[in-house]
């Protein structure tokens, strides 16, 4: 309580928190169960906690991962994506469409195209000070080499990006180490994800897939359908987009 | 495989769901518009950020919260009534609960806020924090960086200042 007899903003922020101490606690309590003003203030937090956590947090956390990873100077910074994307397009094109799920998933995947366009997924890799280049199956990438991701979620609600290693290791790249897959915002433009992931020393050919869904996905059912197929991997609600590359020694 | 710019990006969703809504909150309180407190909670949250990563507890975290939101939200309300047309000039509360008197009684929050709109550039902080957030001198000091000496003249300036707008017999 604060020498004005009411409870500050500080306490009551604390309080929602969990951080005061026990008799901190009591006190802050013992006053809200007197006092209708600060009561007030109590029960409007909670209601802003509730829209915070139940709409804005959503709504707003790509546009802040975005920020962050622009303000870090990230991987790719946005004047550096001006001059990636066309040579993406080149790359991809020269290559032949990098490597998409077979045919298997298609029935069930052509709903869902029907109604919201095709979600895209890249892959990009930075070696040491030179530049960004696109990953196709002809490009070889080095232990060290990091891969940073662009996606065009084409009004999907759900993403999370996983790989698995020529040792068979499953992990969640994006967000990294999460056990769900994280909210998009509304967008049907490509978008570049925050952060970039430093590839280890496991040689050999690694896929990435991006899974795109309505609902929120669970890693271990990911994890499961990639063991079960990475070549075509099936679970329901879920749209995969995979793509290979090989890891060779330098 | 190792991490860095995605490791990190766990780690920010982690502190914003954490933290966002003390921001949201007190956005919403200051500016009064839930559309302009949803932008101003991803704005402050990006500049907030690298403090409340460092910060060795909850407390001092929330001492940066405040002080860079209640900075960025005054900021918004100074564009906004730049922009605005001029008000009419005695606009103001009639006394309905402006409790401004020298022993700091804490004020209506609503009022408070009309006053310090108006109240000159670097008076507005300190009020927020005392009126509006409640803060004890000591702490609007030490969210601030300023000395107690400053905060208590800075608050008598505005308690002045605000006579002008407030008729009540105690004031
Ligand atoms: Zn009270």
């Amino acid at each position: 309580m604060n020498a004005r007899g009411h409870l500050s903003s500080e306490t009551i922020d604390l309080l929602l928190l969990s951080a005061l101490t026990a008799p901190e606690t009591n006190d802050a309590k013992q006053h809200l169960d007197g006092c209708e003003d600060c009561r007030t203030r109590w029960r409007e937090l909670n209601e802003d906690k509730q829209r915070f956590e139940q709409f804005v947090f959503a709504r707003t956390l790509p546009k802040v991962e975005a920020r962050v990873a622009a303000e870090r100077g990230g991987f790719f910074s946005r004047f550096k994506l001006k001059f990636l994307v066309p040579a993406m397009v080149l790359a991809a094109a020269a290559a032949g469409v990098v490597f998409t799920t077979g045919p298997g998933t298609q029935t069930e995947d052509d709903a869902y195209v029907g109604i919201k366009g095709q979600p895209t997924f890249e892959l990009f890799a930075k070696r040491g000070q030179s530049g960004v280049f696109p990953v196709g199956p002809e490009v070889a990438l080095h232990p060290g080499d990091r891969i940073g991701f662009m996606v065009n979620p084409a009004g999907s609600k759900y993403l999370l990006v996983a790989s698995q290693d020529g040792a068979g290791v499953f992990s969640v790249y994006h967000p990294f180490g999460a056990q769900v897959s994280q909210p998009l915002a509304d967008v049907k433009a490509k978008l570049e994800l925050p952060g970039s992931v430093e590839l280890d020393a496991t040689l050999g050919s690694e896929r990435v897939v991006a899974v795109f869904s309505e609902e929120p996905l669970k890693a271990g059912e990911i994890e499961a359908a990639l063991k079960a197929s990475t070549q075509n991997p099936k679970l329901p609600g879920a749209r995969f987009v995979v793509r290979e590359f090989h890891k060779v020694a330098p | 495989m190792s991490e860095s710019g995605v490791h990190t990006s766990e780690r920010v969703s982690t502190l914003y769901r954490k933290f966002g809504t003390a921001i949201y909150s007190r956005c919403r309180r200051l500016l009064k518009d839930d559309a302009l407190a949803e932008d101003a909670t991803q704005e402050v949250f990006v500049r907030v950020l690298r403090h409340i990563q460092s910060a060795p507890d909850d407390a001092t975290a929330l001492a940066w919260i405040y002080r860079i939101s209640t900075n960025y939200c005054l900021n918004q309300i100074r564009d906004r009534s730049r922009q605005a047309e001029p008000t009419a000039p005695d606009e103001m509360p009639e006394g309905d609960g402006g409790e401004v008197n020298s022993e700091g009684e804490m004020m209506d929050r609503n009022t408070a806020m009309k006053l310090i709109a108006r109240a000159p550039e670097k008076l507005q902080e300190v009020a927020v924090l005392y009126y509006v957030d409640g803060l004890e001198q000591e702490q609007v000091a030490k969210t601030l960086g300023i000395s107690r000496r400053t905060v208590i003249n800075r608050l008598q300036e505005f308690v002045e200042r605000s006579r002008k707008f407030i008729s009540r017999d105690e004031v």
